[in-house]
């Protein structure tokens, strides 16, 4: 299996990283090599707002960190136009803005590096994305942010991408934890259902009553086999106050817009899973795979196996270390 | 020159045609904002731009799907002014010159299709030039693409750059060459291709600067075609007429005012059409409270600035004299902001319109109850002298007023018609939109021409009576 099926027949995916350093950009830029060597309809390449630029080590000059072919299409701000160093037909002007400038649509005419800084609202992404496919993209590929909201949340035929590494933490037992609650919440079941809006806790009971939730006593009268929905982010105070109340209960599912929304920390989260609460979002987003990097920008490292293990049997989807199998 | 106020243009109405004039090109809202209002030194442009209006009106009416799919194209055109006289002193960025190649290629599409709309050639000051020769820059080898791309045969040094660059590439592909030189080389010819197309884009440049007038021309003819355009489907829609311009009288027949016309509608009431006419001199407007003496000044008033703004009037008729100036003197709410009383306020406004009309500017002058913010006594003189001084004036004045004595001064005399068909019985009751809907049911809106002898008419104590007030009030009032 090549690294390039986690995305294969994906009309669009997301890189997302867990903390810098993670190898998010050598993940992307492995997809990218790969999806080269296979030809057909070009890839097109864009960010969620600007991820910084590297430097060169070797030639001591700065220079963007990712490689494109020629043929490819990417979206970046117009003032990093020049700072790409591939060279460029310009198709679109997008009308879309950065505070770098306006969403310049080109295809690369040779090989070269590219500083990418796409929109940075989700909304406009699916006017990019419409643009991209005038030109013929295949592929879309995001670059996304550093946390685990997914921009393609309710966009059923995108899948995203996740990057961890051992700069999130020293302990290689929590980077494993953290992460595979992380995976968790980015696939959660999607419950497609009218919610009232924007009645901030509404109790939503097996025969479709709803009934809002006012006071935190009133937690008590949620049964097993109703929905919670909350218009809002569930927070760690607010996870810790449903415990308290005695809002658990087996069989109750809690529903929020999307995974972004789940603020809890993931002691809160392992305390109602393990009495049987359940989560589903609005907009769902699919995790088609996790990369690891057991080198950390702190000095430490994990043994790069075991590393890619413990995770293996944590989270069920695919795992890659993209750094010793690159 | 006519100078109306932003709260002015609000009060009036003039905001709310505006909103409705929908340009769909940056050049069209721009050319609506710089158009203004027309002097009488500018008479014929005025007649040149509403024969635009006439004209487009009429290829609207012969091929619309035609003139639609014009408006359509104008609408993809961006603002580029900046760009296009950027060439003059400066290199254009690659994101210019694609912005500019597009331009012209939209140009290119577009000209066609308004060169064989009907009447073309007699559009005032649209001239659209052919784009070829700027074209020709932006795209010399003639490949017609929508994107912007310099081709290596452009110039000895780019060719050399783009070749390096590929052969370095296709070398670090291979496994075992020494990246580091590699890398270092492709470095090199990145920036011999950067430099090269550097001295590309300034040439290019340079090259266009002898077009920034035909662009400009361009641009500026999309800009009057848009606006236009956006005249000539308002008027369509709403059965607006040519005003004709200048003379002495004003004269509208069965004119409307679209925004208190549309809440009318939405209240299920109709609008009652002014027709008046004015001549130079004053014109007394007098009536019932709550008769609408305001609603018909407003639609004066604001039918004269349409037409002075180069737009068709809502109206089945119109004349309106080129007036050097609108003076609007009623309360303002922007007087208290100002440290001013309203009637202070009245006075300072009649006082500068005064002023111009002695430095020989040709006015209209609109008053609604001037000088009621002071005792009736004085009040009622101070307007009977206001209206002496403006009769041989050179001004068309309009006064609204319920002072007596004051339109026996005037040249003309209009009434509300007033209340009529009051119903019988108690009038005070119900709720308070009960008794404000039968006022609305008893008033007879329409302007009729009196006599100058006739006073002011006496319906304030039935308005009073129908709007509720207390029966021992009443008959205090009464005694």
């Amino acid at each position: 299996m090549e690294f390039l099926d986690l995305i294969s027949g994906a009309p669009v995916a997301v890189m997302l990283g867990m903390c810098k350093n993670a190898g998010k950009t050598t993940a992307l830029c492995r997809l990218i090599r790969e999806y080269a060597a296979k030809g057909g309809p070009p890839l097109a390449l864009t960010s969620i707002g600007r991820d910084g630029e590297t430097r060169d080590l070797v030639t001591g000059t700065d220079k963007p960190p990712i490689f494109l072919y020629e043929g490819m299409l990417a979206a970046t701000a117009s003032e990093l136009l020049p700072l790409c160093d591939v060279s460029r037909e310009i198709l679109a002007a997008t009308g879309l803005y950065t505070s770098l400038g306006e969403v310049i649509l080109f295809r690369a005419r040779s090989d070269g590096y590219v500083q990418l800084a796409g929109p940075g609202i989700v909304e406009h992404l699916k006017q990019l994305r419409e643009s991209f496919a005038a030109f013929g993209a295949g592929c879309i590929l995001i670059d996304g942010a550093l946390n685990r909201k997914s921009p393609l949340s309710g966009a059923a035929d995108g899948v995203c991408i996740l990057s961890t590494g051992a700069s999130l933490d020293r302990d290689m037992d929590k980077v494993v934890e953290e992460t595979a609650f992380a995976a968790a919440l980015l696939s959660l079941p999607e419950m497609k259902l009218p919610v009232p809006d924007p009645g901030r806790l509404t109790r939503i009971s097996k025969a479709g009553e709803k009934e809002e939730i006012a006071a935190p006593a009133d937690l008590r009268k949620v049964e097993a086999g109703d929905i919670l929905w909350l218009s809002g982010a569930l927070t760690e105070s607010a996870a810790k106050a449903f415990l308290r109340n005695g809002g658990e209960k087996e069989g109750l599912t809690i529903l929020v817009k999307d995974s972004s929304c789940l603020m809890l920390r993931r002691e809160s989260w392992e305390a109602l899973t393990k009495r049987g609460v359940r989560f589903a979002v609005l907009k769902g987003s699919r995790l088609a795979g996790i990369t690891v990097n057991a080198v950390s920008s702190g000095g430490w490292q994990f043994d790069p196996k075991a590393f890619a293990e413990r995770m293996r049997a944590a989270v069920p989807v695919p795992v890659w270390d993209v750094m010793a199998d690159d | 020159m006519i100078e109306i106020s932003f709260e002015q243009k609000n009060d009036l109405g003039l905001k709310y045609v505006r909103d409705r004039l929908e340009t769909v090109c940056p050049y069209g809202g721009k050319r609506l904002k710089e158009e203004g209002f027309y002097s009488p030194r500018q008479k014929e442009e005025l007649e040149r731009e509403l024969d635009n209006v006439s004209l487009l009106l009429a290829a609207l009416k012969s091929c619309e799907d035609e003139v639609l799919d014009l408006r359509h194209r104008l609408s993809g055109l961006k603002e580029l002014t900046a760009s296009i006289t950027g060439c003059e002193s400066r290199a254009l960025s690659e994101v210019e010159l694609f912005e500019l190649t597009a331009l012209c290629r939209r140009f290119q599409a577009l000209i066609p299709k308004a060169q064989a709309l009907p009447g073309y050639e007699k559009l005032a000051e649209i001239d659209f030039q052919p784009v070829d020769g700027p074209l020709r820059i932006l795209d010399p080898s003639g490949s017609g693409r929508l994107s912007f791309y310099v081709e290596d045969e452009r110039t000895p040094e780019l060719a050399k750059a783009r070749r390096q660059k590929r052969t370095l590439e296709k070398q670090l592909k291979e496994a075992d060459a020494p990246r580091e030189m590699l890398l270092r080389s492709r470095q090199e010819a990145v920036k011999a291709e950067e430099d090269a197309l550097s001295q590309i884009y300034a040439d290019m440049s340079l090259a266009l600067r002898p077009y920034t007038g035909l662009l400009l021309n361009n641009t500026g003819a999309a800009g009057r075609l848009d606006a236009a355009l956006a005249k000539a489907l308002l008027a369509r829609r709403c059965g607006c007429c040519r005003p004709g311009t200048g003379g002495e009288d004003l004269e509208l027949t069965e004119a409307v005012h679209p925004q208190i016309a549309a809440a009318l509608e939405e209240r299920g009431r109709s609008f009652v059409p002014v027709t008046a006419h004015l001549p130079r001199g004053v014109t007394v407007l007098t009536g019932a409270n709550m008769g609408g003496k305001s609603v018909a000044m407003k639609t004066i008033v604001l039918n004269t600035a349409l037409a002075l703004s180069g737009c068709f009037v809502f109206a089945k008729a119109a004349q309106i004299p080129m007036f050097d100036r609108l003076e609007l003197i009623n309360r303002d709410f922007t007087d208290t902001a100002r440290g001013l009383s309203s009637f202070g306020g009245e006075i300072l406004r009649f006082n500068e319109a005064a002023k111009h009309l002695e430095e020989g500017d040709f006015s209209f002058i609109a008053m609604d109850e001037f000088a009621r913010g002071t005792n009736a006594q004085e009040g009622a003189a101070i307007a009977r002298g206001v209206v002496r001084y403006l009769s041989d004036k050179k001004a068309v004045t309009l006064l609204a007023t319920h002072y007596d004595g004051t339109a026996q001064l005037a040249a003309r005399h209009y009434q509300v018609r007033g209340l009529r068909n009051l119903p019988e019985g108690e009038h005070g009751g119900g709720t308070e939109t009960d008794r404000l809907r039968r006022i609305e049911q008893a008033m007879d809106y329409g302007l009729i021409p009196v006599e100058n002898e006739a006073d002011c008419p006496r319906d304030a104590l039935r308005i009073c009576e129908m709007l509720g007030m207390e029966e021992e009030i009443l008959k205090a009032i009464r005694e």
